[in-house]
């Protein structure tokens, strides 16, 4: 099979084009106030000034603040349901998983923009209850902190189940039962032997759930919140003079994630976690 | 198996091809919700071709849109400042006035026409008005006494917490800088093409503290619908003609009206226009499209979808006649812009320089709480 | 003697499912006792012992304890259906709502259902509706052409693009298979955001070099980059399992390279291809971040004219695609569900027979 070696290097190539070259393209940029992408007419400019404004500063933090607390409760909530799933000794186990994963295939900005109507007065369900006679209260969360965390919730949960599910679903009966026999008590097999095994799945999850919160702005705007830095990357990108700054950001994002690629990657090295 | 995915890729790719080289495509980059869906068929029927329009939401957007040359644009429709940005980079193609039928010099209302005898020399060459408009603000009845603090103190009501209950009261701002930066001014009484350093430190503190003491939320579009729903926001500043949008479809649903519109004295007057940049190439549709759309007929169907007021002299005198719009414009003077003209003051290019600035400015604001 | 034979030429595992099976079993007693001499046990001989532990409790406490355990799990996982579920839900109520405000439920109506299909048939005969709801409707018609012409169409190809270049990865020596599995996942772990500014860089800078404007092209690239990497990571495991000396055997026989390629590593490696092709399918059909930057504008897919569009111009039409999506997916897995569980019965008829 030696022979197919060959086809890793138009992969290389593409890589490369798509990768590489856009990244050094930012890194020029970065210095400058553009033109747009024209980077040879660009002007020397210090755009770390800004970024390290607090403005910018606001929004990175306001970010992680949103992100961490998402995959927190996406954690706690997911990882009850995929290990009861997991474990659970009834036949249609996928079927029920695939019930709550199913959503992911249905379009995540129009259900982030339902969950947001709700958060506001004069929604579907209101009126729908109105004609019964019921007055439903308001929950008036659109744009508070409450409202985009629960939306970020009911959007990224199913990424976070899966991963621990299919964590879970490879450990072998058996080595509870072998657990049991050793003298372990069920708190100590799940401590000792479950956690440890689930661990790769739930890395998956925090990097499938806190990165697209963090650095995401469709969902985030849907729910009313401008703040963060997503939003933040887009209008400098809207206006061609701002390039450089757009820039500055998208590549300090990249370091913050080459680096925790880093860490992944000396954990699992056939670069397996991710699925 | 492989060969019936070859198949249907190359049948894809085909498909693809079709449906691209059938019939001659115009690219409009547009604000939403501002062409009458019907004009689009009439327009596509008439001259058998296909509108595609690109949706933009700001001004600066249009202008990336443009200057990138990432879109073949044959139409485009900013407002002022952002013509004479394109006119000074010389991204607009030079009207030809042989080839619009529909067009007459004096066609246009004279109080705009007066406004735009101020701007930039030769202007009337590169830009047909599309509508026109004032900065004002839109207000929830349901918020008692509301109108009369609006009515009493104008801009003051965003900024000032001795006459505003910082508590109980929303406020909606555009999230753009430079409609953000015009109100602080506006309050502040400095002109709204102000580049003194010391005056844009003074917008950005009174923004910042704006943020800090008041419920503030910013947004686009949105506004006026929030403005409508009435828990969501009390009062905001909006586009003229978003108001009088909301108001159609309050009436249309038949829904109970809580909302009203109030220009103050000192505002920001303003108008779109339909341009040709330098990306186009089908600039022979865009110039029917440009004549199809001075046609009184189409500017008046194209008015009650969109809401604001149209620039013809003809297209107003028409409005005037109908039943439904006496009343409009005798309810709602914030109809018709040329009533704001004594205190209106239009934007202007102020250069990247300040650009960065103000957008520095909204940054900060936005970022406050 | 013999069967120690077997297990330890790895290769032949492949050929037979029983004796994997068993020596899943065995393979786990190895791990258990820290012994690397294969134990014949089988593992029902170990079950009485687990069993007999919790009999000293009585039965009524037993039970309530395990009734009770239920329905904590029952709450758990309602609770996160209903979290997953409630947006769903409201999308379906709108979808069925007569009026064109979809804050107000006014009646029931299939008309949106109908615009998807015919907008000019099911959305005329209404007073409410004007020609913009037409064109509006006639819009989110055509972002649905597209969005499934890029996102089959790109993941066709990514999954054919993914297979060799899979295939070239595991050819590669150890140390260069991890530089390139690290390159590989950068697009993974990379944010939205940040691929899709440097995709929009690259085509601005390549685009106005040929002077193609951002579109469909830039489009199915950018979705073509993204799917990419999944398609490789699930089939990359797959290939590592195969007996390498299969395919030159293939090919000794006189098979030629390409029907090797087909006849004996495309089906060892299906169910990667699968999962990958799924990766692929889920990633592009539901992608936003990296649309909007790379030409949405010119080729919008759903979610970019759900972004770019506001309440007027966007067709409540919007919500029948999305419930139709929806629940026809949980048709698709309801209806392999049942086929699978069909199967397992009648090979479980069989073997009884046998």
């Amino acid at each position: 099979m030696n022979r197919f070696k060959k086809m890793a290097i138009p992969y290389l190539i593409w890589m490369i084009i798509l990768v590489l070259i856009p990244i050094v393209i930012l890194i020029i940029m970065s210095f400058q106030r553009t033109k747009g992408i024209k980077i040879f007419e660009g002007t020397f400019n210090n755009n770390f000034k800004i970024i390290f404004s607090k403005d910018v500063m606001q929004r990175l933090w306001l970010s992680f603040i949103y992100s961490a607390v998402v995959t927190v409760f996406c954690l706690i909530i997911a990882y009850p349901v995929a290990y009861i799933i997991a474990r659970a000794n009834f036949k249609h186990r996928f079927l029920v998983l695939s019930f709550l994963i199913l959503p992911m295939w249905s379009n995540t900005l129009l259900r982030t923009k339902g969950i947001a109507s709700l958060f506001m007065e004069g929604n579907i369900f209101t009126s729908l209850f109105e004609k019964i006679g019921i007055t439903l209260p308001t929950l008036n969360w659109y744009a508070t902190p409450m409202g985009v965390i629960t939306g970020m919730i009911s959007m990224y949960l199913p990424f976070m189940i899966l991963p621990i599910y299919n964590s879970l679903e490879k450990i072998d009966k058996s080595l509870y039962d072998a657990s049991d026999d050793l003298g372990a008590n069920a708190f100590k097999t799940f401590w000792k032997v479950t956690f440890p095994i689930s661990l790769k799945g739930i890395t998956t999850g925090i990097i499938l759930v806190f990165l697209p919160c963090a650095t995401g702005f469709g969902v985030a705007e849907q729910l009313g919140e401008n703040g963060l830095i997503g939003t933040y990357i887009k209008t400098q990108f809207d206006n061609e003079a701002t390039y450089g700054v757009g820039a500055l950001v998208s590549l300090i994002i990249l370091v913050i994630i080459i680096g925790a690629l880093f860490i992944v990657g000396k954990v699992d090295k056939e670069g397996e976690t991710l699925l | 198996m492989k060969k019936s995915i070859l198949c249907f890729i190359v049948l894809l790719v085909g498909v693809f091809t079709l449906s691209s080289c059938g019939k001659k495509k115009l690219y409009l980059l547009n604000w939403n919700e501002y062409l009458n869906g019907s004009l689009v068929t009439k327009f596509e029927k008439k001259y058998n071709c296909k509108i595609k329009t690109l949706y933009s939401e700001s001004n600066e957007d249009m202008y990336s849109v443009i200057s990138n040359s990432q879109y073949p644009v044959d139409i485009a429709i900013p407002s002022d400042y952002m013509i004479e940005k394109l006119y000074k980079e010389k991204l607009l193609n030079k009207i030809d006035f042989a080839k619009l039928s529909n067009y007459q010099a004096d066609m246009f209302d004279e109080k705009l026409t007066d406004i735009r005898s101020t701007y930039f020399e030769d202007n009337e060459s590169y830009a047909i008005p599309y509508f026109w408009g004032t900065i004002s603000i839109m207000y929830n009845n349901r918020t008692a006494g509301i109108e009369q603090l609006i009515k009493d103190h104008g801009w003051g009501v965003f900024f000032d917490d001795t006459i505003i209950d910082k508590n109980n009261v929303k406020i909606g701002m555009y999230n753009n800088p430079r409609d953000t930066v015009a109100v602080a001014e506006l309050y502040l009484g400095y002109s709204l093409n102000t580049t003194r350093e010391s005056e844009l430190t003074e917008v950005k503190n009174l923004l910042v503290k704006q943020g800090k003491t008041f419920n503030v939320k910013y947004a686009a579009d949105d506004l006026k619908k929030w403005v409508t729903g009435g828990s969501n926001l009390d009062f905001a500043m909006v586009y003229s003609g978003d108001f009088f949008d909301q108001l159609y479809l309050i009436q249309d649903e038949g829904l109970d009206q809580y909302i009203n519109i109030y220009v103050p004295e000192k505002t920001n007057l303003y108008f779109d226009g339909m341009v040709i940049p330098t990306t186009s190439k089908n600039t022979d549709l865009a110039y029917e499209f440009i004549n199809f759309m001075l046609d009184t007929d189409n500017i008046v169907e194209n008015v009650e979808y969109v809401g604001y007021c149209p620039c013809t002299k003809a297209s107003i005198a028409a409005l005037e006649e109908d039943e439904y719009y006496q009343e409009i414009i005798k309810t709602y003077p914030a109809f018709y812009p040329g009533n704001a003209i004594n205190g209106g003051e239009l934007y202007h290019d102020l250069g990247n320089d300040v650009y960065q600035k103000l957008q520095e400015i909204y940054n900060a604001a936005a970022a406050a709480k | 003697m013999m069967s120690k034979k077997v297990i330890s030429k790895g290769n032949l595992v492949q050929n037979s499912n029983k004796t994997k099976r068993k020596l899943k079993n065995k393979k786990y007693q190895v791990i258990i006792n820290n012994q690397k001499v294969l134990i014949t046990l089988k593992p029902k001989q170990m079950l009485p012992v687990t069993k007999q532990q919790p009999k000293k409790l009585p039965i009524s406490y037993h039970r309530s304890k395990k009734i009770l355990a239920t329905i904590l799990k029952i709450i758990i996982i309602s609770f996160a259906a209903f979290l997953i579920y409630v947006p769903i839900v409201v999308i379906l109520f709108q979808s069925i709502n007569g009026s064109k405000n979809n804050d107000v439920f006014t009646n029931f109506s299939l008309k949106w259902y109908g615009g998807l299909f015919n907008p000019e048939y099911f959305l005329n005969n209404d007073g409410h509706l004007s020609s913009s709801d037409i064109q509006a409707a006639k819009e989110l018609q055509e972002a649905i052409f597209q969005t499934f012409t890029v996102t089959i169409s790109s993941t066709i190809i990514s999954t054919i693009l993914g297979i060799l270049f899979a295939l070239g990865i595991n050819a590669l020596s150890r140390k260069k298979r991890q530089k390139m599995i690290l390159l590989n996942n950068v697009p993974i772990v990379n944010a939205d955001i940040v691929t899709a500014v440097t995709l929009m860089i690259i085509f601005q800078v390549f685009f106005s070099i040929f002077h193609i404007e951002l579109g469909f092209i830039s489009i199915l690239i950018s979705h073509i980059f993204f799917s990419l990497p999944y398609v490789v990571l699930s089939i990359l495991p797959k290939l590592s399992e195969i007996d390498h000396n299969l395919y030159d055997a293939a090919v000794d026989l006189g098979c030629s390279p390409f029907k090797a390629l087909l006849k004996v590593i495309i089906p060892a490696i299906k169910s990667g291809i699968i999962m990958g092709m799924l990766f692929a399918f889920t990633m592009s059909i539901d992608d936003f971040t990296i649309s909007y930057f790379t030409g949405a504008r010119l080729y919008s897919n759903v979610s970019c004219i759900i972004y770019l569009r506001k309440s007027k111009s966007l067709s409540p039409s919007v919500y029948a695609y999305n419930t139709i999506l929806t629940f026809g997916i949980l048709l698709v897995l309801v209806g392999y569900n049942i086929y699978v569980h069909l199967k397992n019965q009648k090979k479980k008829l069989k073997n009884n027979k046998e």
